[in-house]
């Protein structure tokens, strides 16, 4: 059913979002077992498309870019396509992607109700499975509820497993900023924590981008983790 | 306040400062220039909130001391306008400014200097000193890949990173990158990264005009300052993370290109002038020992080019934006020029065939 | 320079000590009603913000203050509502985006200020959404409204909220006396503006009691017919026709409680004639229903809405005369009737 239109030059972007630190060892696992499991067998016999949603914040983004480090490790190619940054990019962008091994599409919402990459998307799903590829797609509800028009493709987003990140209780928050402390070797106590957590955006994402301001800012005035220096870090 | 100065000495700081000051200001204390008078010296200050520049002037005598905002248009219009070798006195009576010089007198409106939004020293900035040309250079070869008003503000600036002993500049614009570094008499304790907008750093290269003097930079957190010359400029900064370049350097690679750089960047040249002309498209065909280039335009129009290059792996069809190519070409200096790919949907890396010291990642183009 | 009104005092105390538990989020909304000093409240806090000394109070002597005294500070920026409809559109909130991506120029931190921040189209709510949600460092977000529950609730769960009440009617007496108000009008003054001391000082500015006793005099001149419903519609459209159908209403729901039986809240306020020929009609529930439509079509006038200002006020015109009419007695001399 696809017409081949003559195609336009299309000039592939630099994956500049992906981070360093995202990794599958560094997420915070309670709640959350299910959808870690099935990224990492994902090259194994497990399931080939996979759908994550969860509130900002709640680590999709990290989950689909540790996808791709993982998927580095065992030396495949991947690629990490998030939608919001993308949209205003030809949608001919996800042509031939088929031809890698695991790709993961971020924000599938910023493109619900845009026919054209709609479109794009839903042949894209299509070439995936019949080259055998593997499909990571993250989005912050869950199929049912994104305002997608093409009918194919909504269906085609609930293929797989479909799995709801398991949005942290404040104390599940507090281990996670003290494990992510602890993986940078920072030194934080705990009623630091507790105060950050109070004081920050709610999500884990948020309070992450804190944790990496405190670490530069102690680091560079050789001070310890406080609450009196995270005050004045942050003018709180 | 009140001095004399002559038309020569002030000419050349009044240019440059009345530069940074943009025509169109919501606030018009913004389309004035600061002048302050201390001793033997005045200093000049133009800003347009992003970017201040602080030029200096010798008096011909000592000056009853002061500070005054005038236009500085309308400043520099009146001292460009006079004769050669004149002398030019500034006297402040009641709010005005009164210019005279021969026979000739202007009265200008002023603001008061306490209304100027100057930028005052920050007293945690780390120093650092290099020669001129050393940051012409950083700067130079790569400042051609900054975004220009992309929604990433971050992209529109470059990264300064300086580490122990190296001093490094960053740019890309998301479809292709460039980094030069040099070495440097620098220790911090930490990795220091900041971002200059975009104007900052196409100001800051502006000043360089001695390439032996030593340049020394104040890196805070709100700013970078750099004392050149008798200037002293400084920026804001952006706020923000720029991406980790290193992760962006492909490693990958396991084909390799060498060219001479010349020949290179004229046969592509010459294959542009056929090529589609808003996509700029050019299709690279990697042979062993030679490659071909090959481009066209919706008017059916084609041009075809080969080189003799030193390639010796399999065969490789892969399309760029010919700019992006040639911008790196224009900037390198060596004879020899190394591309380094993988598959026409990775990115590559070019950089001189010998030094290391400059590398530029490009994203090829789907044609 | 920056100064508090005397009635936020204690608001002040407040913001303060959370400043100093360290509570003090990057985005606040001020609500309450209009005139109680919600702007001169986000200047303020602007001041004390960007204040080099960091003290309690804004010093009013450093560069920053000297800065925001001339009007030339450039780490704070002022987003108000714009162009005919009165809205704050996303090119606004863009500069906001600029304005927060690089650092403060004077390094004391930033400031965003945004007026009457119901007015967000929904575009700019959004872009101001993404601002609010990755907030850049030391950056101080104060958004003010009167209509806060207009805001997206997005908008609103990402502000810590302050809430600004009518002061005391001795605080507001006080300081009128110290604005020069002489003592025998700022009674009326303060009913007329709803208790606001602001507003009673805007109108004693602009010599509004006068226009309070002519509105009331049309009404009386088109119920006896000297003075038709365009005629009507056409003068009140050039005047403040905002501020006239927000008397209206009062005079409508002063008249509808007054039918149900509640005693004179606002005696001498209203010109007994008119107010009385209201209450004779004994219609409370038609009344009331013209009460709602008339408030309805007051925030379209005031909002976004495209709506015909002759039109509308000619409608309502039309429907206050059509209820008047209702007292038979009062249309057998064409004259109000007396109780």
């Amino acid at each position: 059913m696809t017409t081949k239109k003559p195609s336009l030059p299309i000039q592939l972007p630099l994956w500049l979002r992906l981070r360093d630190d995202a990794k599958l060892d560094n997420f915070y696992a309670k709640g959350n077992e299910l959808a870690i499991s099935s990224i990492r067998q994902l090259f194994e016999e497990g399931e080939r498309f996979l759908y994550l949603w969860g509130a900002k914040g709640t680590g999709c983004s990290h989950l689909l870019q540790s996808a791709c480090h993982h998927a580095g490790t065992l030396g495949k190619t991947s690629v990490y396509l998030p939608m919001d940054e993308l949209i205003d990019y030809p949608v001919e962008l996800l042509e031939n992607l088929e031809q890698l091994e695991l790709v993961c599409i971020d924000d599938v919402q910023a493109i619900a109700g845009n026919s054209q990459w709609e479109e794009a998307l839903f042949h894209l799903f299509n070439r995936i499975r019949d080259a055998g590829g593997r499909l990571l797609t993250a989005a912050t509800m869950p199929p049912r509820q994104l305002s997608i028009q093409l009918a194919d493709l909504q269906s085609r987003l609930s293929w797989g497993v479909v799995i709801q990140l398991h949005e942290l209780s404040d104390e599940e928050k507090l281990t996670a900023l003290k494990m992510r402390a602890h993986v940078r070797s920072m030194e934080l106590p705990d009623e630091v924590a507790r105060f950050i957590l109070l004081r920050s955006p709610r999500d884990l994402a948020a309070m992450f981008s804190l944790l990496d301001k405190l670490d530069d800012a102690s680091f560079t005035a050789k001070r310890k983790l406080t609450i009196p220096f995270v005050k004045e870090t942050f003018n709180w | 306040m009140k001095f004399v100065i002559s038309r020569e000495a002030l000419l050349k700081p009044l240019q440059l400062v009345a530069g940074v000051v943009e025509r169109r200001q919501t606030l018009p204390v913004l389309s004035n220039v600061l002048l302050v008078a201390e001793g033997d010296h005045l200093s000049l200050t133009g800003t347009d909130l992003e970017v201040e520049l602080v030029g200096r002037a010798k008096l011909e005598q000592p000056s009853v001391a002061g500070s005054i905002t005038v236009p500085a248009r309308k400043l520099m219009d009146i001292c460009k306008s006079l004769p050669d070798g004149s002398m030019i006195e500034f006297d402040v009576q009641e709010q005005k400014l009164v210019l005279r010089s021969g026979r000739s007198r202007f009265t200008l409106s002023t603001l008061p200097a306490s209304e100027f939004p100057s930028v005052e020293d920050s007293p945690q900035a780390f120093e650092l000193t290099l020669a001129q040309q050393q940051l012409k250079r950083l700067i130079d070869r790569t400042s051609f890949a900054m975004a220009q008003q992309d929604v990433r503000y971050y992209l529109n600036g470059m990264l300064l990173e300086v580490v122990q002993g190296r001093v490094r500049m960053v740019a890309t614009d998301g479809h292709r990158l460039a980094t030069c570094a040099c070495d440097a008499e620098v220790n911090p304790a930490e990795k220091i990264q900041v971002i200059i907008p975009r104007k900052g750093v196409l100001e800051l290269v502006r000043l360089i005009s001695d390439p032996e003097a030593p340049l020394r930079m104040l890196i805070g957190s709100n700013h970078i300052r750099a004392h050149v010359g008798d200037f002293v400029f400084t920026s804001k900064l952006v706020d923000g993370r720029f991406p980790d370049y290193e992760r962006v350097v492909p490693r990958n690679g396991n084909k390799t290109l060498l060219a001479d750089r010349q020949e290179l960047r004229t046969v592509l040249q010459r294959a542009a002038i056929l090529s589609n002309e808003k996509y700029r498209g050019v299709r690279l065909l990697l042979n062993p020992g030679q490659l071909q280039v090959f481009a066209n335009n919706p008017e059916q129009e084609e041009a075809e080019e080969s080189l003799l290059v030193d390639y010796d792996s399999e065969n490789m069809e892969i399309g760029f934006n010919v700019t992006y190519l040639l911008d790196v070409l224009n900037v390198v200096g060596e004879e020899q020029v190394k591309i380094i790919l993988s598959d026409p949907n990775s990115s590559v890396l070019v950089q001189e065939a010998e030094d290391t010291d400059s590398l530029y990642v490009v994203m090829p183009m789907r044609l | 320079m920056a100064e508090l009104l005397p009635w936020q005092q204690s608001i002040w105390q407040q913001v303060i000590a959370r400043h100093e538990q360290g509570r003090l989020p990057h985005a606040l909304l001020l609500n309450g009603p209009e005139g109680v000093g919600k702007r001169q409240f986000a200047e303020y806090m602007s001041a004390w913000f960007l204040c080099s000394a960091q003290q309690r109070t804004p010093c009013g002597q450093c560069r920053s203050c000297m800065l925001l005294g001339h009007g030339s500070h450039p780490d704070r920026i002022v987003i108000v509502p714009e162009g005919a409809q009165g809205t704050i559109k996303v090119d606004a909130i863009r500069q906001v985006s600029e304005f927060s991506a690089e650092t403060a120029q004077q390094g004391n931190g930033k400031v965003v200020l945004v007026q009457n921040a119901d007015r967000l189209n929904v575009q700019a709510a959004n872009a101001l959404l993404k601002n609010l949600e990755e907030p850049p460092a030391r950056t101080l977000f104060v958004l003010w409204s009167a209509h806060f529950t207009r805001l997206m609730p997005t908008i609103r769960s990402r502000c810590q909220q302050l809430a600004f009440s009518l002061p005391a009617t001795e605080d507001s007496q006080k300081w009128l006396v110290q604005q020069c108000v002489s003592a025998d009008q700022f009674p009326q003054l303060l009913n007329i503006a709803r208790g606001s001391p602001l507003k009673a000082l805007e109108y004693h500015e602009a010599n509004l009691l006068q226009v309070w006793d002519e509105w009331q005099q049309q009404l009386i001149g088109l119920q006896a017919g000297r003075v038709s419903v365009s005629e009507l519609a056409e003068l009140w459209k050039n005047r403040q026709t905002g501020m006239i159908l927000s008397w209206l209403s009062d005079w409508i729901s002063e008249a509808v409680k007054q039918m149900m039986g509640a005693a004179h809240s606002t005696t001498g306020l209203f010109q007994p004639e008119l107010l009385s020929a209201a209450i004779a009609t004994a219609r409370a529930s038609e009344w009331l229903a013209f009460y709602e439509k008339l408030n309805v079509l007051r925030v379209q006038l005031d909002g976004t809405a495209n709506l015909n200002p002759s039109l509308a006020l000619e409608m309502i015109l039309i429907e206050w005369s059509r209820l008047m009419r209702t007292s038979s007695r009062s249309r057998v001399d064409g004259k109000p009737v007396r109780n």
